[in-house]
C-alpha cells in the first residue's frame, strides 16, 4: 500500500492521457502523425484509431468498475463482472442473434441476454424481500452453466457461423465506430452512481450484519449496486464482447497499491482498466494478424497478477 | 460368310478381353494421411464424410452406390436424398455401422480420433485432403482409383485441365492483375490469405491476392483494410445455417461508410461467390474460376453476370422473434 494513495489518482490519468496520444500514432499500416499523407492519416485517427481507443477506453474502465464493486459487495477475491451469469447469457443472445438473424441486432442481444440472464439469477436468490449473497453466488453459477450449455448447443449445431460466434466470444473492439463510443458513454455515467455509494460498500466490507448495524441500508444498497454493475457489464458485453480478466485482476492489483478504501480504490481501477484495455487493444490491432483482445488480456494479465500475488506475500 | 466368322471370332475375343478388364483386381492406396489400405473387391456401397468427397463421388457416376453423406452435403440434389450419418466432427459412428459401406471416403476435418475409430471397427477409411487445383484432380483420381472408376476420373481431370488452361492461356499476356480481397466475414475482417485455396484461385484467374502477407486465414484490421485498399471485394455465399450471409456481407462493404474510401466499394465491386463451390475443392471449382475470371478480366471473359441471389432474407427470423415477444407480452398482461 502506498503512503498517500490518493495522489496514485492523478498519476494514472497523466499515464492515461499520455497513452491515449502515444496509442493513436500506433497502428499496423505504419502511418503516423508525422506521414502527410492528409487525407488518409485523417480518417485513419478521426475514424478508426480514435473511437477503438476510446472505446477500450470506456470498456476497460466499466469492467475494472463493476469487478471492484463486485468483489467488494461478495467479500470474495473470486468476483467479477460475469460472476453471476453476465458473460455467458451475453453470448447466448450474441449466438442466438448471429445463428437466427445472421448477425443483425447482435449488441442488442447480447445486451438483452447480458441483462436477462442477471435479472433471473437476481430474482431466484430473492427471498422475502432479502437477498443472501451466498445464494447469489450459487445460483449465479446455476444459471451460467445452465445457459452455458445452451450457447454449447447453439454452436454445436452453428455449422458455418462458428467461427463468428467463437470470434465473438474472444472479444475484441474490431469495428468500433462513434455510435459504439456513443453507447459506451454509458458507462462512466452508471460508475458515478457506483461511486456515490463507494462508503456503503466500505462499510458492507465489514460484514451485512455490521453495516446495518451502523445505519446502512444493506438491502437497497446491494440491489443498487448489482442493478449499476450488471447494466455496465451488460453494455461492455454488447460492444465488445466477453473480454476477461480485465474485471478480476485489475481491482486486485490497484487494492495492493491503494488499500481496500472503495473511494479511492474504485476510481484507481477505472483509470488502470482503461490504460490496460487500451494498451491491449493496441497490441492487437497492429498485430500483423490481429488478435481478439481477450486473448491479450488474459495472456498478459495473468502471470503479471500472479507476479505481485508472489511479491505481496513475500513481504 | 467368312467375313461373318471373322467378326464373330473378333467380337468374341474382344468380350472376353474386356471381360478381364470388368475383373477386379485388388489395389493398394496410400491415402493423404500417409494410411495404406489394400481394396481387395470392387466397392458397392460407399460412404461420403466431406461435401468435396461427395461432388466426385456423383461425379464419377457412383451416386446409386453412395449410403452415407454428412449434412453438408447439398451438391448434386440427389445427395440430399441420401442417408445423413453426421457432420464433420460429429460423425453418428452407430449410422455408419447400420450403413455398412465397402468403403468410406474421408477428410482430416472428421477428427483423427474418428478416423481411427473406423478403421478399428473395420472399414476401408480413405482419408483425402484436397485443398488446392492439384489436390482436387489427385482427389478425383484416388476416387476413381478406389472405386474402379480410372476412366471417368481421368476424363473428369483432363476436363477440367482444358477448361483451366483456356482460363490460363488468355492470360499470359496479361500485367494489370486487380488486388482481390476475399472475406468471409466483416465483424471482424477474415480474410483468406496466402496459402489457401482461394488465394489460389485468385491467382489462377489473373488476380492478386490483396492480403498475400496473411498466411492461411486470418484478422485484418479496419485500418489494414483501408491501407491495402483492394480493387475486387469478393465475399462468401452463406450456407447451411445462418444463410443470411450472401446479402449482409455484401451490404455491410457497400454501406458502411468508413470504407467508402476502398476502389472496388467507389467502383461496386464487391462479388458474391457462391462458397459452396468457391470455398470446396470438388470439380466444381471451374466453375468459380470461370466466374472469377469474368469479373476480375471482363475485357477478356465478357461481362460478368451475377446470379440472383438464393440466401434466406433475416426477415422470417425477425418478425417470428418479435412477434413471440409481442405475443409474450400480450398473455403476460392478460394474466
Amino acid at each position: 500500500m502506498l503512503r498517500h494513495p490518493i495522489l496514485l489518482l492523478p498519476a494514472l490519468l497523466i499515464v492515461l492521457l499520455i497513452s491515449i496520444v502515444i496509442t493513436t500514432c500506433i497502428g499496423v499500416s505504419g502511418l503516423s502523425l508525422l506521414t502527410f499523407d492528409s487525407e488518409m492519416i485523417h480518417k485513419l485517427i478521426f475514424e478508426v484509431r480514435l473511437p477503438r481507443i476510446i472505446g477500450a477506453l470506456l470498456v476497460g474502465a466499466g469492467l475494472a468498475a463493476a469487478g471492484c464493486v463486485m468483489q467488494g459487495l461478495f467479500r470474495n477475491p473470486m468476483a467479477d463482472p460475469y460472476i453471476i451469469g453476465t458473460s455467458t447469457g451475453g453470448a447466448l443472445g450474441a449466438a442466438c442473434a448471429i445463428v437466427f438473424l445472421g448477425g443483425l441486432l447482435m449488441p442488442l442481444f447480447a445486451f438483452i441476454g447480458a441483462a436477462a440472464s442477471t435479472i433471473t439469477v437476481y430474482i431466484i436468490s430473492q427471498r422475502n424481500g432479502r437477498m443472501g449473497v451466498e445464494t447469489l453466488l450459487l445460483s449465479g453459477i446455476a444459471v451460467s452453466l445452465f445457459l452455458s450449455a445452451m450457447l454449447s448447443f447453439i454452436m454445436y449445431m452453428s455449422g458455418n457461423s462458428l467461427h463468428q460466434i467463437m470470434f465473438w466470444m474472444m472479444g475484441g473492439f474490431w469495428n468500433m465506430y462513434w455510435d459504439d463510443v456513443g453507447l459506451a458513454l454509458l458507462i462512466p455515467a452508471a460508475a458515478v452512481i457506483l461511486y456515490i455509494f463507494s462508503r456503503d460498500l466500505n462499510v458492507m466490507a465489514l460484514g451485512e450484519e455490521e453495516a446495518i448495524h451502523l445505519g446502512v441500508n444493506t438491502e437497497r444498497t446491494k440491489k443498487i449496486l448489482l442493478m449499476v454493475s450488471t447494466f455496465i457489464t451488460a453494455i461492455a458485453v454488447s460492444i465488445s464482447g466477453c473480454i476477461g480478466f480485465v474485471g478480476l485482476i485489475i481491482p486486485h492489483i490497484m487494492r495492493i497499491f491503494t488499500g481496500p478504501d472503495h473511494r479511492i480504490l474504485l476510481p484507481a481501477s477505472m483509470l488502470a482498466g482503461s490504460i490496460l484495455l487500451m494498451w491491449a487493444d493496441t497490441f492487437a490491432r497492429t498485430m500483423p494478424v490481429e488478435i481478439p483482445v481477450g486473448i491479450i488480456t488474459a495472456f498478459l494479465g495473468a502471470p503479471f497478477f500472479i507476479y505481485l500475488l508472489r511479491r505481496r506475500t513475500r513481504v | 460368310m467368312k467375313h461373318l466368322r471373322i467378326l464373330l471370332i473378333f467380337l468374341l475375343v474382344l468380350a472376353i478381353f474386356s471381360g478381364t478388364a470388368l475383373g477386379w483386381t485388388p489395389v493398394t492406396i496410400t491415402d493423404d494421411s500417409g494410411f495404406e489400405s489394400v481394396i481387395e473387391s470392387q466397392p458397392q456401397t460407399i460412404v461420403s464424410l466431406a461435401p468435396t468427397n461427395t461432388e466426385i463421388i456423383f461425379a464419377l457416376g457412383l451416386g446409386d452406390k453412395v449410403v452415407g453423406v454428412t449434412e453438408y452435403c447439398n451438391y448434386p440434389k440427389e445427395a440430399l436424398t441420401k442417408q445423413t450419418v453426421g457432420g464433420y466432427s460429429t460423425i453418428n459412428m452407430e449410422k455408419i455401422v447400420a450403413a455398412n459401406p465397402d468403403i468410406i471416403f474421408a477428410n482430416p476435418m472428421n477428427g483423427e480420433e474418428n478416423i481411427d475409430y473406423l478403421r478399428q471397427l473395420g472399414y476401408t477409411v480413405i482419408v483425402i485432403q484436397s485443398d488446392s487445383v492439384e489436390g482436387t484432380y489427385a482427389a478425383i483420381q484416388m476416387i476413381g482409383k478406389c472405386t474402379g472408376t480410372t476412366a471417368e476420373a481421368e476424363s473428369i481431370v483432363s476436363d477440367m485441365k482444358i477448361r483451366i488452361q483456356a482460363i490460363t492461356d488468355k492470360l499470359t499476356d496479361v500485367t494489370e492483375k486487380p488486388t482481390v480481397m476475399h472475406a468471409m466475414s466483416v465483424d471482424p475482417y477474415w480474410v483468406s490469405g496466402s496459402n489457401t485455396f482461394q488465394n489460389e484461385l485468385i491467382t489462377l484467374a489473373g488476380g492478386t491476392n490483396a492480403f498475400a502477407d496473411v498466411n492461411g486465414w486470418g484478422v485484418v484490421t479496419l485500418e489494414k483494410l483501408l491501407t491495402t485498399n483492394p480493387e475486387i471485394i469478393l465475399v462468401d455465399s452463406g450456407s447451411k445455417m445462418g444463410t443470411t450471409g450472401e446479402n449482409t456481407l455484401q451490404k455491410a462493404f457497400l454501406t458502411n461508410g468508413r470504407l467508402s474510401s476502398i476502389t472496388a466499394v467507389k467502383n461496386d465491386d464487391v462479388y458474391v461467390m457462391d462458397s459452396d463451390t468457391f470455398d470446396r475443392s470438388g470439380p466444381r471449382i471451374v466453375d468459380s474460376l470461370e466466374q472469377l475470371a469474368q469479373i476480375l478480366h471482363p475485357e477478356i471473359f465478357g461481362n460478368y453476370a451475377e446470379p440472383e441471389s438464393t440466401a434466406a432474407s433475416p426477415g422470417f427470423g425477425a418478425v417470428l422473434i418479435i412477434s413471440g415477444v409481442i405475443g409474450g407480452l400480450f398473455i403476460c398482461r392478460r394474466k
